[in-house]
């Protein structure tokens, strides 16, 4: 009798489990509670896998949830910090949806729940500013007209890449800058060097208009999170030193310390001053995440001074969080 | 036997004594063996916290131990855990130990006291008591738990010496024969229960349990030097036993209405039923009787609400088939007194109430609780059946007397809770009243 029991059960959880994993998401209403999707979202987040992250985040604000704090009573005893924008902001970043990720940063600060001093405040710092200059690279690139089709199945559309560096490293491109991929050149320009190219910045207009900019979906192309990696150079990464710097920087600004370190360090004697600076942020901001320690800041800050001057830097450091100017020994 | 000046100094009226001495005496002493010593089952919830709170957990049942206390909360839990409880439980029960229920104290031998004496039997369980394993499908709308849960634990012992009575109407004296008691009955769980979320605020719960029963009690009654004197041990005058070994099965069911701030469970626990044999009679012409100890059902009612983020708020009233335990259990005992209409045990509805408050900015995120709750007497009670013998007469007071000390009560919990880290919490409970001291660590992973 106990084995048909156990049978039983064993078929009744095998079919309930079968039916969980055919079941498309969408078919039934969610019935999570608000810090079961929460959960769910940190956990999508922490897989990079951004979209599932929006969706749960989304749902746990929906599913009554608390204001965000600390601590906050999720079921039984857990207690814990509810920040779902943050994740929000940062899951929308990489999803290029930069309005809904300013938006979820102006909900964070708006709930005073990320302070200076908190782990998180780098972070958010740093994907907002990636969110505010994605926002105004994609308007850019929508306000600028369409070349005329080179041929049938030309695409209509930028390619999806690039869209965080931040427009003041556009207007003042470095001399082996290359173009944004994401943005159209206006009619009549000549194909040149990508490092001649200027790129437009218009003002940023109203965050209505900004909304249709950033309603733009790129999947696939979303760029990673910082990730624990030692901040060394990384041979396996393809080097190109006409647009190392660029790359780099790109990286660096969508929080991929750790990419962004290796590809600067590719370099190597001869990475270019902006280089260093970028090497050095990249370095403080993973002893800042618990990836090195004094030791790895006191490298950085004798980055910056072989770096040369810090005046150069000041269209850079806008973009810089505090915290790692702080450490570098720079007036943030 | 000998002549005693106590006894009636009329010939008729002594030999009526005599008559009915030998005629009432081993029907009576031997019926009331293991029924005279009270008896009384607690069918507590698992988990120090369920314990801080005064059991008020069927409106809460957010973890591992919701897995007994109401399946339908496990839909609340965000995580997979396993939950470890460590209970200790000094229980005393009060039996009638000698003494003078009526008439005047002779001062000859153990006739020194008026009135009824009672002794404390002390028992006495430290274990596991509970363990489980929850197991929380990714989609959040069904989970599943298995658990190993003592249910039950009954340690008694006791030795009475045996109380003196004169019939006010015939003047007999007698005495009751000292008897020994030995009763133990262990009861525990091994069930998996699951949980399914219907929609946002109703989730139902159902578990399956196969429940492990042994009682082995033993009860002995023993001649006297004399009439007055005390007991001789090694020379028992009658012997019953109560035995069972055995596995049976019994489901619960659970309904969990609302989320987070407020919510309502109802849970219904059916009663697992045992084979047992009673054994009864003098030593060596036992009579032997088949019958069945029953578990009493449970229904509970329960409602948590949290007025503001770190102060939680419960209720519960569960309403338990105390009764149940009285076929069979009781009546196979008393069925050779021929009076089992006046044994009974009353169905009892607890009411409980508690009350927890965490501190999230101190060290280890400390969660106070306190409770209380109320515990109706369900302990065996006699009704005088009344009668024209004097044995009647005496066998009424005796019982009244002895199944006179249930009374309700009322538990005062407490408890803490400590988180560290984001996988361990522990914690500590206590259940303190007149008669029942628990204390409950529990250990939880997630």
């Amino acid at each position: 009798m106990i084995d048909e029991m156990l049978a039983l059960l064993l078929s009744a959880l095998m079919a309930s489990q079968s039916a969980a994993q055919t079941q498309a998401p969408g078919r039934r209403p969610d019935t999570r509670t608000w810090y079961q999707a929460y959960a769910d979202g940190k956990r999508a987040f922490d897989q990079k896998n951004w979209q599932a992250a929006v969706d749960s985040l989304e749902a746990s604000k929906r599913a009554g949830a608390p204001k965000p704090g600390r601590k906050i009573p999720f079921y039984g005893d857990v207690y814990d910090d509810f920040l779902p924008d943050y994740y929000l902001g940062m899951a929308y970043v990489n999803l290029k949806q930069y309005a809904q990720a300013e938006r979820a940063f102006a909900a964070v600060r708006a709930s005073g729940v990320i302070g200076p001093r908190d782990r998180e405040y780098a972070q958010l710092e740093t994907q907002a500013t990636v969110a505010r200059n994605g926002l105004q690279t994609q308007e850019v690139a929508q306000n600028t007209p369409a070349p005329p089709a080179t041929g049938a199945g030309a695409p209509a559309a930028a390619p999806p890449t690039a869209a965080v560096v931040p427009p003041a490293v556009q207007q003042q491109p470095p001399a082996n800058a290359a173009v944004l991929p994401g943005a159209q050149r206006p009619p009549g320009t000549t194909d040149l060097p990508p490092a001649q190219v200027p790129v437009q910045v218009s003002p940023r207009p109203p965050a209505a208009a900004g909304n249709t900019a950033a309603n733009i979906k790129r999947p696939g192309t979303a760029a990673q999170v910082p990730r624990p990696s030692p901040a060394v150079a990384d041979p396996s990464i393809p080097f190109d030193p006409a647009t190392n710097e660029r790359e780099a920087i790109r990286l660096y600004l969508s929080g991929q310390y750790a990419d962004a370190s290796n590809r600067l360090a590719r370099a190597g004697a001869g990475a270019t001053p902006r280089e260093l600076f970028y090497l050095a942020c990249s370095r403080t901001a993973l002893a800042i995440l618990g990836q090195g320690g004094t030791p790895a800041i006191d490298e950085a800050k004798s980055l910056v001074a072989r770096a040369g001057s810090p005046d150069q830097f000041a269209a850079d450091r806008r973009y810089i969080s505090p915290r790692v100017l702080q450490m570098l020994g720079l007036n943030p | 036997m000998r002549r005693h000046p106590y006894l009636p100094q009329y010939p008729s009226a002594w030999a009526v004594f005599i008559a009915a001495l030998i005629v009432v005496a081993p029907r009576t002493c031997l019926a009331q063996t293991s029924l005279q010593i009270p008896l009384q089952f607690d069918f507590l919830n698992p988990g120090a916290k369920s314990l801080a709170v005064g059991g008020a957990f069927a409106g809460l049942a957010d973890d591992a131990t919701a897995t007994f206390a109401n399946p339908a909360g496990l839909t609340q839990l965000g995580a997979s855990e396993v939950s470890v409880e460590f209970r200790g439980s000094w229980v005393t029960t009060q039996f009638l130990q000698t003494g003078r229920l009526s008439g005047t104290v002779t001062n000859i031998g153990d006739d020194t006291i008026a009135g009824p004496v009672f002794g404390d039997s002390s028992g006495s369980h430290v274990g596991v008591g509970f363990v489980a394993g929850v197991y929380t499908h990714p989609s959040h709308r069904w989970v599943i738990a298995g658990y190993r849960h003592e249910l039950a634990r009954v340690d008694q012992r006791f030795l009475a010496n045996g109380v003196f009575q004169t019939d006010g109407p015939t003047g007999v004296t007698q005495r009751d024969l000292p008897q020994e008691g030995d009763r133990q009955v262990s009861i525990t769980g091994y069930g998996v229960s699951g949980s399914y979320r219907i929609s946002p605020l109703l989730a139902v719960g159902a578990g399956f349990a196969a429940y492990t029963f042994d009682m082995n009690s033993v009860f002995r009654r023993f001649d006297t030097v004399g009439f007055f004197g005390p007991p001789i041990l090694t020379s028992a005058q009658a012997y019953g036993t109560q035995t069972g070994d055995n596995v049976s099965w019994a489901p619960t069911l659970g309904v969990m209405i609302g989320r987070d701030r407020s919510r309502l469970g109802v849970v219904y626990r059916q009663g697992a039923s045992f084979d047992m044999s009673t054994q009864t009679g003098p030593v060596d012409a036992p009579q032997v009787q088949a019958g069945t100890f029953r578990v009493p059902h449970t229904l509970a009612f329960g409602a948590s609400f949290r007025p503001r983020p770190l102060l939680t708020l419960s209720a519960e009233v569960t309403r338990i088939w105390y009764s149940r335990l009285r076929e069979d259990f009781v009546t196979a005992q008393a069925a050779p007194t021929g009076r089992l209409d006046s044994f009974t045990i009353d169905d009892g509805t607890e009411i409980h109430g508690g009350v927890q408050y965490a501190v999230p900015r101190w060290r280890g995120l400390p969660r106070f609780r306190g409770g209380a709750w109320f515990d109706p007497d369900h302990s065996v009670h006699y009704t005088p059946a009344g009668g024209n013998t004097f044995g009647d007469r005496l066998f009424d007071e005796r019982l009244t007397t002895a199944l006179s000390t249930g009374k309700n009560q009322v538990h005062g919990t407490g408890g803490i809770g400590l988180t560290f880290g984001a996988h361990l919490e522990v914690n500590a409970g206590f259940d303190l009243s007149s008669t029942l001291r628990i204390f409950s660590t529990s250990v939880i992973i997630r």
